[in-house]
């Protein structure tokens, strides 16, 4: 059967575009082209979940995990005065007032504060020396002026 | 034991106890007791100081002590043991059933304590506390 005139033509077109898109050098020039114009996918994507991700399990330990470590360091639990009940505590105490070492602490008379409380007011317990004696302090503080 | 004069009674530890009001009306210090006006002026932000009492007191081992502070406030003393040259003091500041500062005390030889704080009309209370004498 002989084709039309339009067959005959649309056949030869794709003939011809296959033969032309065929081509080796031609499919290399679309390859380098597709390459050039479209980047490989970066891994900017991928870093950016791997943080979120960590970011995540972060907040998940502080949740979890926070309130077990502030309970230990609660301190509406400690009591609303301050007990030096041993003589580590009374040197140290002692070395932040007056700058002293605990070693002239040691070699000096001593004085242990026990135990003390208040119905009325916070306490605080501080040491100063006098001479060669030391001065502790026990005070209540319901409005008086210590300085 | 209350006494007026330097005599220690047997079996007993005698503490000196001076009694001061503290304010800041007026600029003067009113004591028989001078030792402490340098530590006074150090450690407290006051500017007047009158000392309304000064007595020695004979602690025996079990037994309390009241010493009148004035305003209604007492002081409560109590010897609770001796271990060769430490004491275990108790001293509370109290009016009527309330204690304003309750503080045991161990003590080495002599020792100076300043207790204080509760506020009375006339000032603030402190007591201070010498062993050792």
């Amino acid at each position: 059967m002989k084709l039309s005139s339009y067959q005959a033509f649309k056949s030869a077109y794709r003939d011809t575009i296959e033969k032309e898109l065929g081509d080796p050098s031609v499919r290399r020039a679309k390859k380098e082209l597709i390459d050039a114009a479209f980047k490989p996918h970066s891994t900017g994507p991928y870093v950016m979940g791997i943080c979120l991700v960590l970011l995540a399990f972060g907040f998940a330990g502080v949740y979890l995990f926070y309130p077990k470590i502030a309970a230990k360091k609660n301190t509406a639990l400690e009591p609303a005065y301050e007990i030096v009940s041993t003589q580590k505590d009374l040197e140290t105490l002692t070395e932040k007032i007056t700058g002293e070492t605990a070693q002239d602490v040691i070699r000096r008379p001593n004085i242990e504060v026990m135990r003390v409380s208040s119905k009325t007011g916070s306490t605080i317990v501080y040491q100063r020396l006098h001479e060669d004696t030391p001065i502790t302090v026990v005070w209540v503080l319901t409005g008086g002026s210590v300085k | 034991m209350l006494l007026p004069v330097a005599v220690q009674a047997a079996g007993t530890t005698p503490v000196k106890v001076t009694i001061l009001l503290a304010s800041n009306q007026g600029k003067d210090f009113d004591m028989d007791n001078d030792d402490y006006r340098d530590e006074l002026i150090k450690l407290f932000a006051y500017s007047y100081y009158k000392q309304t009492n000064e007595l020695r007191v004979e602690l025996a081992q079990g037994k309390r002590e009241i010493v009148p502070l004035g305003d209604d406030f007492e002081l409560v003393l109590s010897l609770q043991r001796q271990e060769a040259e430490r004491i275990y003091l108790q001293a509370v500041i109290r009016k009527g059933r309330q204690a304003h500062v309750d503080t045991v005390l161990s003590i080495l030889k002599k020792g100076v304590v300043f207790v204080g704080g509760p506020e009375t009309p006339s000032g603030t209370l402190i007591v201070v506390l010498e062993t050792g004498m």
